[in-house]
């Protein structure tokens, strides 16, 4: 194979350098505090670790956790897509605002995005009127807690699916319109399994974005135990009340899923690389 | 099925792509749109196919004005230049696509695929990946996909584009045949006037999203109706005359004006084929004109020779080899020659002989 490393087997010390620097800088600052929190974990051994994952507080943070982050995998899925496929397909007046505007959460803090909706629902907000007469609650209550996680892992999907999109270009399209498909047709067989990597991708870093949201839904939700507190506030409140293995755990099963996600997305790719 | 395409006309912005563009191509025949890059003759195909609207202008599949109807009402089959294969779908899946989109019976789907798969002789790939697959063979992928519906009439942009020289010889051929076997009607786009001479019936030469010219490949060889045809199609010499006295002269030479012709005066362009020169080692007539040898290359059966005229002006010639051998010529050599045929047009483009 035609590598950098290729004029001559030896390899430059600049090049040996460099993949030094690498190895340390993914090691220092990601494999070692992932590890770092085994032993602490299990400072008091497997049962205590057990025992503090199905305590109902735990429970019910975890389960509201993966209940946010799957809603907002399928929202952002859905409207990722679309919003991709009509910022790259149409041409409209505004489209270059609309594309620098889905970049917001990734530049805004969480925080600021949890006041945000704080401000629009809460007490004398602009939409508290609305929601107030349609009799439910939006701040310090669930559905707030699900617009602040899929406000701040909105982008992923679009971002990673636009530029598939373009490269692919719409001549597939064309011709299964020639061969007869009609549009719906043309977009379940021809547009989205050419996009499917992509998509897989940006699902993947959705979940995994809503999964560790902290800020957000602490400022719209509240943290209330039992109620509004998922996995990283449970996890916040445990190391602030010193119930060191409780949180660790806790941490650690978080870490275990997002590792699992990726994993499962890279043995993915490896067998569409085989086809 | 005929095609009869009318007074089409199509704009980008303020450019004029295509201009009042019409021509009729007839059951069976198989067509070129030849021109240079960026003639607009893709968009022609493009707005037969349905995949572009026209400004203006009709056009007629089996006397049907098909100008509103979405490409799938329309049943034509497009080949695209980059074939546009489904990657993640195999041969077999692809060749289907026509077929299952329009829900044909599972049986006749594998059997017309099976049948698709031999004609462009492909057997045996039917679970690859296009990705698996040469250029060559994509492009026979993408035919036979097109093919699967049954279309009434096959539209190929520059089907050979992409390939590399010895198999668009091989492919072209090869696509003659199969058109003679298939019959169905096919309009092709083409920058490659042997491409378009060598294998259809048809020939509308595009400049400037513009007609030039409507003939068969003898037709625009031999009687071409402007400059821009007689200098695309084939190889020619240009040589700039004056029209008098019934002649044109060009330096040294002069061609007699046609007798429709002959009181024209003036600034002409002459243009003349390199075989339709004679040459010899020693002057006659006093019609020749002296040109000095500078290059001799061999090709197959004939040879190229590059000349200066004294006026400095340069000649392709082409010869036979057996004329040529009997010559006996070599480079830096002088030669006469006299031009045997020419096609004369004034400077507004209309052609006096």
């Amino acid at each position: 194979m035609a590598t950098a490393a290729s004029p001559g087997k030896r390899m430059a010390t600049s090049q040996k350098v460099l993949i030094g620097i690498v190895v340390l800088y993914v090691t220092l600052l990601v494999a070692v505090p992932v590890l770092a929190l085994f032993p602490k974990a299990f400072s008091h051994g497997l049962v205590a670790v057990v025992q503090s994952l199905v305590q109902k507080d735990a429970l019910v943070a975890l389960r509201l956790t993966v209940l946010l982050a799957l809603i907002a995998v399928v929202i952002n899925a859905v409207f990722g897509l679309v919003l991709a496929m009509v910022l790259v397909r149409q041409n409209f007046w505004g489209k270059s605002v609309v594309n620098a505007i889905i970049n917001l959460p990734f530049v805004v803090s969480p925080v600021i995005v949890g006041f945000m909706f704080l401000v629009l629902f809460g007490k004398n907000g602009w939409f508290e009127p609305v929601v107030n007469s349609l009799g439910f609650r939006v701040v310090f209550s669930w559905p707030g807690m699900m617009l602040a996680t899929i406000f701040v892992s909105l982008p992923f999907v679009c971002r990673e699916v636009m530029p598939v999109l373009q490269e692919q270009g719409i001549e597939h399209e064309q011709a299964a319109y020639t061969l007869g498909a009609s549009r719906w047709q043309t977009f379940w067989r021809v547009t989205l399994p050419g996009v499917r990597r992509a998509l897989l991708y940006g699902v993947t870093l959705t979940f995994a974005r809503a999964m560790g949201e902290f800020g957000a839904i602490m400022v719209v939700g509240g943290a209330l135990i039992g109620k509004t507190e998922t996995s990283t506030l449970y996890i916040f409140r445990a190391l602030e009340e010193r119930m060191y293995v409780a949180g660790y755990s806790a941490a650690l099963l978080l870490a275990v899923i997002s590792f699992a996600t990726l994993i499962l997305l890279e043995l993915s790719k490896r067998r569409e690389v085989k086809d | 099925m005929s095609v009869v395409v009318k007074n089409l006309d199509k704009k980008f912005g303020s450019f004029g792509a295509v201009n009042n563009v019409s021509f009729e191509v007839q059951e069976g025949e198989l067509a070129a749109l030849l021109g240079p890059s960026g003639a607009g003759k893709s968009t022609i195909l493009r707005m037969i196919g349905g995949l572009e609207q026209p400004d203006t202008g009709t056009i007629e599949l089996d006397g049907v004005d098909v100008s509103r109807m979405s490409p799938q009402q329309r049943g034509a089959g497009f080949v695209f230049q980059s074939y546009a294969l489904f990657k993640h779908m195999t041969i077999t899946q692809n060749i289907a696509f026509g077929l299952e989109v329009r829900h044909v019976a599972k049986n006749e789907v594998r059997e017309r695929v099976r049948e698709l798969l031999n004609l462009v002789k492909l057997d045996g790939y039917g679970n690859h990946y296009p990705s698996q697959l040469s250029g060559g063979q994509r492009q026979r992928v993408a035919l036979a996909r097109a093919l699967a519906p049954r279309p009434r009439v096959m539209l190929l942009d520059e089907p050979f584009g992409a390939l590399d020289a010895r198999v668009r010889v091989e492919l072209r051929e090869w696509i003659r045949r199969l058109h003679d076997d298939v019959h169905v009607t096919s309009i092709f786009v083409t920058h490659d006037q042997e491409e378009a001479l060598e294998i259809s019936d048809k020939i509308v030469v595009i400049n400037e999203g513009n007609v030039e010219q409507i003939g068969s490949p003898s037709d625009l060889y031999d009687r071409p109706a402007t400059p821009f045809v007689a200098s695309f199609i084939g190889p020619i010499n240009v040589f700039k005359g004056e029209a008098a006295e019934g002649k044109a002269t060009f330096g040294h030479m002069s061609v007699p004006l046609p007798r429709s012709m002959e009181q024209a005066t003036g600034a002409v362009d002459v243009f003349i084929r390199p075989f339709d020169f004679f040459m010899s080692t020693e002057g006659h007539d006093g019609r020749g004109v002296e040109a000095k040898v500078q290059r001799v290359a061999l090709i197959g059966g004939s040879v190229k020779l590059s000349l200066v005229l004294f006026g400095g002006e340069r000649v392709e010639v082409q010869l036979d080899r057996e004329h040529f051998g009997s010559l006996d010529i070599e480079v830096g050599e002088e030669v006469w020659l006299t031009p045997k045929a020419a096609k004369v047009f004034s400077k507004a483009h209309q052609p006096l002989a």
